[in-house]
Formats: structure tokens, sequence, C-alpha cells
């Protein structure tokens, strides 16, 4: 098993858009890789496809060698960029449905993550904040011992002192074997925990390299990159 | 997993229907006593006129309101089904639904043996409170005979007809969500018009499942069996009809969902 | 606390560097275990990965050394540890000297500016 996530020829069309053109890459074990683009620029539609969300138009996506069904969404752990949690039930009986659903879920490891940003167990959804929801999320996502983890922008909609202890908990939390495909515009945050990055642009591959290189190559981060790429 | 999807499918749809059916019942029981008191001050008090018509408009009042609350229950209870198969099949909540590691028919099925469950306890508890108006000073209606003369008039005896009342009551409280289901499915295609799709997909399958049904019914020859009254023969081309429909509209459903699955 | 890193260089290069300033600055004193590349990682809030290849490019330059089973060690060698210390703060001093020359500064005006400012406060 040497490749977590194959995409192979994907296309992906809305209609009259299209939203994905002939999109290849793999993702290795052990590798955290940054999926960057402006909006609309196909990242969230890349990670629907391999979450089993969407069905491309044409091509195919493999995890672990699997295709998409009920086994490869057990070794997936997704984050949509979407509130996707319903809203009456109670923060412990998302954990029950979690640790019920998912084998590779780790209950004690989402309490104590819990604990640590202040977020009651007792609470209904309704009741906390757009922000908060969002990192109850985050926490059940990477109390799963999965071997990919997709996070549609993880740390978009929380502050800027949240994200540090965000990109840390994503960082010892990730089962060493596993892989992250994380997509973001917030280039900036990410760019150190990156093996590699992913830029797309209009639903195209622009560019695929590994952080390093391209700080070696380019002499500027990723970030200033980026913006070079995609000037408006 | 099917256990596991039925007890999340449960949470999600008792905290509508226990009021619901917990109002029904308390309606019943309350308009049920109600009606024993006063039928027992008026047996021992004697039948004044005026006593009596106040009674009477107010029992009307109450039967009136009764059989609304009833239809109510009937209607909500496909409301809740469809509202619960929307929110998390194709709305935001579809997010989780469709990353658990499932498959899509699995997910159907829960959700249609949950709506199975809610209407056979919907029907259970209406047809209870019934039984409970034809007890104590009711007991007199000639129920029985309603029975009997239903099944005469469609050439059956009454065990038959009982047997066929129950089966289609089943094979409708099957039927009933998969339409709804599968309309939903169909018009999730539809990224900004979902309902606006479920509403025309319904109109659709509603009109071809009728020129089907019209169809079969001249092919088969069983319109034949209509001239002679024995409809026995009709009810069961019905039951079967039925039942290949909502086979029809769980391959619809799971098609859709599985290999047209289109989340915003 | 994450550290701090520039742009337009790989974060590598200065990983090891910042590696390499913590030992020749004693706070990973000669002969002691280094923190796992996991604990590494997370300190800098940077990917292992990147963090693991680091340090491999210090075992390489033997300023320090691993062992299968017990994990990583700083070099007992400490003359090769001075010898390092050096040659960075020669590294330095080249480098404010030529700042200072660029800043109109000839090598007798540096040198004299120091010693007053030595004389002036006690650094």
């Amino acid at each position: 098993m040497n490749r977590i996530l194959e995409y192979s020829h994907v296309t992906k069309q809305f209609g009259s858009l299209c939203a994905l053109q002939d999109v290849s890459l793999t993702v290795e074990p052990g590798h955290i890789v940054g999926l960057l683009g402006p909006n609309g620029s196909g990242k969230t539609t890349l990670l629907k496809i391999a979450s089993g969300l969407l069905v491309p138009t044409s091509g195919t996506v493999s995890i672990c060698g699997l295709p998409v069904g009920p086994e490869s969404k057990s070794r997936i752990s997704y984050l949509p960029d979407k509130n996707y949690l319903s809203d009456w039930m109670k923060v412990s009986q998302i954990i029950d449905l979690f640790h019920d659903f998912y084998l590779n879920f780790d209950r004690n490891k989402a309490y104590e993550m819990l604990q640590r940003l202040d977020i009651s167990p007792k609470q209904k959804l309704k009741t906390l904040s757009k922000g908060t929801r969002e990192k109850v999320q985050l926490i059940l996502v990477m109390s799963r011992n999965a071997d990919l983890y997709l996070l549609d922008e993880p740390i978009g909609g929380v502050d800027p002192a949240a994200r540090d202890y965000i990109l840390q908990t994503i960082l010892t939390n990730y089962n060493e074997h596993g892989s992250i495909l994380i997509s973001t515009h917030l280039i900036s945050d990410v760019e150190q925990v990156l093996d590699q990055v992913i830029f797309l642009k209009n639903g195209v591959i622009s560019l695929q390299s590994s952080v390093d290189d391209i700080r070696a190559q380019y002499e500027k981060s990723v970030d200033e990159l980026f913006r070079e790429v995609f000037q408006c | 997993m099917l256990g596991k999807l039925l007890k999340k499918d449960f949470r999600s749809t008792y905290r509508f229907f226990l009021p619901l059916m917990g109002g029904y019942t308390i309606a019943a029981a309350v308009g049920k006593i109600l009606f024993e008191i006063v039928l027992s001050v008026l047996d021992s008090a004697g039948h004044t006129s005026a006593l009596s018509e106040g009674i009477a408009i107010f029992s009307v009042f109450y039967l009136i309101i009764c059989v609304i609350y009833l239809v109510a229950c009937y209607l909500m209870t496909s409301v809740f089904v469809v509202y619960d198969f929307y929110k998390t099949m194709v709305s935001d909540d579809g997010y989780l639904t469709h990353t658990l590691p499932v498959r899509t028919s699995t997910l159907i099925c829960s959700k249609t043996l949950i709506a199975v469950m809610w209407q056979i306890v919907v029907n259970l508890i209406i047809s209870l409170s019934f039984l409970l108006i034809f007890t104590g000073h009711f007991s007199q209606l000639p129920v029985k005979y309603f029975f009997k003369y239903f099944a005469s008039s469609w050439n059956m005896d009454s065990f038959a007809y009982g047997i066929y009342s129950v089966l289609n009551i089943l094979v409708e409280s099957f039927q009933r969500p998969l339409l709804f289901f599968a309309c939903i499915a169909i018009g999730q295609q539809w990224k900004n018009h979902r309902i606006l799709g479920a509403i025309l997909a319904y109109i659709g399958i509603s009109i071809a499942t009728q020129i089907i049904n019209t169809i079969a019914i001249i092919m088969t020859g069983v319109s034949s069996l209509y001239q002679d009254f024995t409809l026995s023969g009709y009810m069961l081309y019905s039951l079967i009809f039925g039942i290949i429909t909502t086979v029809g509209f769980y391959l619809v459903s799971d098609y859709m969902l599985s290999k047209k699955l289109n989340l915003e | 606390m994450s550290w701090h890193f520039d742009n337009g260089r790989p974060i590598y290069t200065q990983l090891l560097e910042r590696v390499r300033f913590l030992i020749i600055s004693g706070q990973y004193p000669p002969g002691s275990k280094l923190p796992s590349v996991r604990d590494l990682a997370s300190e800098a809030s940077v990917n292992p990965n990147t963090m693991q290849r680091a340090l491999a490019e210090l075992e390489r330059s033997r300023l320090i050394c691993s062992h299968r089973t017990t994990g990583r060690f700083v070099t007992e060698d400490e003359e090769m540890i001075h010898e390092m210390k050096e040659s960075m703060g020669r590294e330095k001093i080249l480098t404010f000297f030529h700042e200072m020359k660029q800043m109109g500064y000839d090598r007798d005006q540096t040198t004299a500016l120091i010693e007053k400012i030595l004389k002036e406060k006690t650094i």
C-alpha cells in the first residue's frame, strides 16, 4: 500500500461549468499536502469526490487502492467546509454517534480535546457559536485514527489565536502513517506544516511541488509565490 | 450497520412523532372521558332539551377538532418523513450521512423502515382511539356491520377483506415514503432548485404510474373483472402493482443517491 | 510557541540552523538526548517530515547521532561543538563588519566604536 490517495484523470462538470479538468495526483503515506487555490478553483470539489459526496463525470479515485465506498469512507476522516452536524444534538450525542459508526474513533481523545478548548459536552450544537462548532467538527475529525484526513478550510472560520492550536492539533493527532490533504487559502498560516503543495487554478493543477523546493527554487515563500501566480 | 442507522434515524425522528402522537392520545382520551361523564350525567339527570342541545353542539365541535387532528396526524407523518430524509440526505447534514461507512442502499433501507414503523404506530394509535370510542356508551354502534357491508359490496368475505386491508396498508406504508424518497433523490440533481425538482419529479412519477397502471389494467384484462364485480382479482392486481412500484421507487432512490449524488 | 521562519529560504535549512544553535548555545548539552522528531516538530509547528530531514542533515555532519532504539543524542565531541560555535561566531562578526562598512565605517572606526560602547555600558 504505497499510495494513500490517487486521482487519475478526474473531470467533474456541473452543467456547462467544468469544475475539475483531467486532474491526476497522488498522495504518499505520511505526507501533509496543501491544496491551494483561490475561491472557485475546485478545491472543495476535489475533496468531495474522494469522500464520496460527488461522483466524478469521468476518471477514477482510489483510496488505499480501494474505490470510493463504505470501506474507503471508514478510512477517510473528512472535514467539510459546512456545518454538517444536526443542530438539535448535544456534543456528547454526536461523539456517541461517531463512536458508533467509526471503528477508528477515539472517544477519550475527543473528550480530552473538548476539555482543552473549554467546550462542554452537554451543550447543544445550536447554542454554540460558529467558531466553536467548527472546533467541535475538527475535534471529531481529528479524533479518528484514519489513513487519510481530508480537511476543507480547517482554519477558515476561527480566530488567529485558535489557529495555532488547531494546527497543533492537526500535527499532533494525525496518525503517523496517515496522510493529510488540506485545502486552504490562508497559506502563510499552514505553509510550514506542509510537505507538498498543489496549486489549483480553474480546475486544473498548475503546480505540484514540495514547499522547500519552491522556497529553494523561487527564493520566496509559497504564500508569495501563490500571490504572484494568482494575481488578479 | 443497519442497526446503528436505525438507532440514529429513530433518534432524529422520535422528537417529532412523540409530541404528535402524545397530543393525539391525550386529545382522544380526554374526549372520551368527557363524553362518558356528560352522557352519564345526562342519563341520571334526564334529557332536558337545553342541556342536550348544548352538549350536542359541544360534541360536534369536539369531533370536528378530533377529525382535523386525525387528518393532520396522517399529513404530518408524511411531512416529518420527507423533512427528515431531505435534511439528512441532501442538505448540509448529508455531508455526514454520506461519509458514514455504509452503503447508500442501507441508508435508504433504514429511512424506509423507520418511516414504515412510524406509519404503523400512527395507524395503530388512531385505530385504538376508534376502538376506544366504540366502547362504553357507543358500544351499540354496529361496527361489525360496516365491515360486512364493505366486504359484501366488494364481493368478498369479511376475513379476506380484512387481510386485504392489512396488506394494502402495509404496502402503502412502504410505497408512500419511497415515492417521496425517489422524488427527493431526483430533485437533488438540480443544484439550486432541489425542492422544485422534487415536486416536478412527484408530478412526473404520479402521471407515469397512472399511465402504466391504466395500460397494465387493459393489457392484463383485469378490467374485465371490473364488469363482473369480482373485485378480489382487482385487489390482488393492485397489491402486486403497489409492490412493483415500491421496488421501482427504491431502485430509483438508490441509483440517484449512489451513482448521481450531487451534494451542492 | 512556534518558531519563526524567514520567507524565501527552505524551512528545513532554517530548522537545521535552529537546532544547531540550540546545541551550540548549550540548551541541548553534549551527550544529551534530543526530543523525538514528533515532539520537536510539534514544538516548532512544522511538518514532522521536514524536521526529520533537518535532523538527518545534522546527523550527516555528525553533530548528532542516532541510536536505533534509544533515539537521537547530541554528540559528546565537545571540541566539534566548540569549533562549530567559533565558526558561527566568526561568521556573525564578518557579517557585522560588512554591514558597518556599507554604512561607511572602516575597520578602525568600527573597533573604536565598539570600545566606546563597551566603556559606556557593561554588556
